[in-house]
């Protein structure tokens, strides 16, 4: 017999280190990802390209329901339901036995107890499929739970077990309902802000932005969370371009849509690429390499702030779109992603150019300044350890007032010429009729 | 050149009752602080002195704090800030609140009172949330802010598109829009204070924030003022003793209203006669109404008195 060592995976594994990589409001969108699917599905809804398509079919639209304080966390759907059987032998494992099939945001298999884990000590998980077929699974003491796993556990224990009971009352009732207690004090501290909230609202608005008002209404402590959508717009004189493909073999559609920042919009930090899978947003106004700036792209800079790329994918098979099992970001290496990405810079480029060709004047820094800029020199590693604290410092630079300065104005020819006439000196050289004007009116006063 | 805007030149310092009245019911409940156990004589003060420093003289000459800050953004009036400098203890700093604040030491008692005149934005409220990530226990914080909305914000969709987009980082959840409006901004700074200070609170250990006062007060044009104590469970518990009628511990708690009454000196010298024991109706009449005679009983204390010297 041959010799084996031990790979088996410890819970604290699950607990400490999958959490770690994830924050709350991620966790808690991983809840909600769950519940979408189960709205959707009940409704018969599709996340796929019809969604960005001026045909949305029409659907009876589910309802989401979030509340959140600092003792409990929980999230409720009226969506299909979990069958006990799928309770019993699937949903509750650790990762998919089977890949996801279907156009669905649940992907990986980890979101929900990632999430449960992360938030509380203590879960009750509840769901309604049909009069037969419900359950609950609750769980009082993780940490309790986490210290139950023996290196050889008897044969017919499993420890990672969950109890769980059979609901099979005769009402008409569907849905899920998981509530987290016990919240990790981390979390409960942190709720204590009052923005915490404001910001998941704006993430959960980003994030479903497709999807809400039309497939599911979600609420978030009794208040509707309104869509926030990409601020992309375009005019007669700037079209935005538009770009289907067909990616992995013909398992992931992409749509790629690059142009300016919607007007109303433009003070609002918007710019970048934006990515979508199957209507979820997993990237937002992103600026950095991910997206190719600095890598294909020139680097992101002040004068690209009127980009807007939005990149739509779309998946029956959602393991092969390109998000990351945090659905925050995208997993660089996926086909999907690097079979788009050198369009995405196709795209894009003639924007950049345009962009550029917009703000290329130097900057108005004083030579001064500049020199100051300039004084900047390579400072070694080696000395920060032992350097004393201090907070950054900028010498005061004098500030000469010179005794020129440059004037600068738009006028019309019709008004240069004008104005040449009346100076007695007819000419179409506006630098010499507007130096001419200035002069003019120092003599008339003299 | 333009002129600068700076408030000093808005306003003549010297004549804003308001403003007296809460400097002296601060220095009032500094006092009180003391015999609570709180060595405000050795704390450090920051400020804004711009050329006037009344806080400073009166923080100097009435609890002897020695060791002082003063902050001036604008670097145009150096020459004179430093001239009006009224005592050498005082630092004049030429630089803003946010590059001060990475030069608080986390282990000295401070108060630091950053005393804008413009109404809450993003900047002095990321002063806020820098300050509250430093300030060590038993220091104190006050934060004054214009409560009467710019030009640009005067018309009711204006402020409110400035308060729920621009400023929405520091917007509590579900924050009612209904409720921001030109007559509220002062009840609206305060929540976004609130909101600042909940959010670097919520990140600190052992530590909470204790609000003491939320005043405001209208010398022409109303202004804001928020402050309140960084504290230990133990000096929590010493701040219930806290009970003047100034006091404001909760960060929802109804905002002071400094009123102001006009009386001749001659008025006050008589009303003054009968207090703090004035009783209902009030035994001296010359015809001033009751509710500035309620005003003054309550301000009677801070009251300054003006008068031109020749």
């Amino acid at each position: 017999m041959t010799e084996t060592a031990s790979a088996r995976p410890t819970k604290r594994f699950f607990i400490d280190m999958l959490t770690a990589d994830i924050s709350f409001e991620d966790a808690v969108l991983d809840l909600v990802d769950n519940s979408v699917d189960a709205v959707v599905q009940l409704s018969n809804a599709p996340l796929d390209s019809r969604l960005i398509e001026p045909s949305v079919p029409e659907v009876k639209a589910g309802r989401i329901d979030i509340t959140i304080s600092p003792n409990e966390v929980s999230v409720v759907d009226d969506g299909v339901g979990i069958q006990y059987e799928d309770a019993v032998h699937s949903v509750f494992r650790l990762g998919r036995v089977i890949p996801m099939k279907g156009n669905t945001l649940g992907v990986y298999g980890i979101g929900m107890k990632r999430a449960l884990f992360k938030i509380g000590n203590a879960f009750d998980v509840r769901s309604k499929y049909d009069d037969e077929s419900g359950f609950y699974v609750s769980l009082e003491n993780v940490e309790h739970w986490a210290e139950n796993d023996p290196d050889n556990p008897e044969p017919g224990d499993d420890p990672w077990a969950l109890p769980i009971v059979h609901l099979n009352e005769g009402d008409e009732l569907h849905g899920t309902a998981i509530t987290i207690t016990k919240l990790r004090p981390e979390i409960a501290r942190r709720l204590e802000d009052p923005t915490v909230l404001t910001k998941l609202r704006d993430q959960i608005g980003r994030t479903y932005s497709l999807i809400l008002e039309k497939y599911v209404s979600i609420y978030l402590n009794g208040a509707l969370v309104e869509a926030i959508e990409i601020p992309i717009g375009s005019s007669e004189e700037l079209q935005r371009a538009v770009q289907h493909l067909e990616v992995f073999d013909g398992n992931v559609k992409a749509t790629i849509v690059v142009g300016l920042v919607d007007s109303e919009k433009k003070n609002q930090e918007v710019a970048g690429w934006y990515v979508l899978c199957n209507g979820r947003a997993v990237v937002w106004a992103d600026k950095t390499s991910m997206t190719g700036w600095g890598d294909g792209l020139p680097q992101f800079v002040a004068s690209f702030r009127y980009f807007v790329g939005i990149v739509f994918f779309f998946s029956a098979h959602p393991q092969m779109l390109p998000w990351q099992t945090t659905k925050r970001g995208l997993n660089l290496d996926s086909r999907a992603y690097l079979e788009t990405k050198s369009e995405m810079q196709i795209l894009a480029r003639p924007v950049i150019a345009y962009l550029r060709s917009l703000y290329s004047q130097p900057a108005d820094e004083t030579q001064e300044e500049r020199q100051q800029l300039e004084s900047v020199a390579h400072v070694p590693m080696s000395s920060f350890g032992s350097a004393p604290s201090r907070t950054f410092q900028v010498a005061p630079i004098k500030k000469v007032q010179k005794d020129s300065v440059k004037v600068q104005y738009s006028a019309t020819w019709d008004e240069i010429r004008r104005a040449g006439e009346i100076m007695g000196e007819p000419t179409d050289n506006a630098s010499r009729v507007g130096r001419g004007a200035l002069e003019y009116v120092l003599e008339e006063n003299d | 050149m333009a002129l600068s805007v700076e408030s000093f030149r808005k306003v003549f310092y010297d004549l804003r009752p308001g403003k007296q009245i809460e400097r002296r019911l601060l220095l009032d409940a500094f006092q009180h602080l003391i015999t609570l156990g709180f060595p405000i004589r050795s704390y450090k003060y920051v400020g804004f002195g711009s050329i006037f420093f009344y806080d400073f003289i009166m923080l100097y000459r009435y609890l002897g704090i020695a060791d002082m800050v003063s902050l001036e953004i604008d670097s145009s009036i150096e020459q004179r800030v430093r001239y009006n400098k009224p005592f050498d203890n005082i630092e004049v700093r030429i630089e803003s609140a946010a590059s001060y604040i990475p030069t608080i030491d986390r282990d000295r008692d401070y108060i630091v009172w950053f005393d804008y005149d413009q109404i809450v934005n993003s900047e002095n409220l990321s002063d806020v949330k820098g300050v509250l990530s430093r300030l060590g226990p038993g220091s104190i914080f006050i934060i004054t802010v214009d409560a009467f909305p710019p030009l640009e914000y005067r018309k009711r969709a204006e402020l409110r598109k400035y308060i729920t987009v621009d400023l929405r980082n520091f917007l509590p959840d579900r924050y009612p829009v209904a409720h921001i409006k030109t007559k509220n901004l002062a009840i609206v700074s305060r929540d976004l204070i609130a909101s600042s200070i909940q959010q670097s609170m919520s990140l600190r250990q052992s530590v909470e924030f204790r609000p003491l006062w939320s005043i405001t007060y209208n010398d022409s044009r109303p202004m804001y003022t928020f402050g309140g104590m960084v504290v230990n469970r133990e000096q929590d518990k010493r701040l219930e003793a806290c009970d003047e009628f100034y006091y404001r511990k909760r960060f929802d708690d109804t905002i002071l209203e400094i009123e102001v009454p006009r009386l001749t000196k001659k008025e006050r010298i008589a009303l003054d006669h009968e207090l703090p024991n004035g009783s209902d109706p009030f035994p001296v009449d010359f015809g001033i109404k009751p509710e500035e005679i309620s005003a003054y009983t309550t301000y009677h204390r801070y009251f300054p008195s003006y008068s031109e010297l020749f």
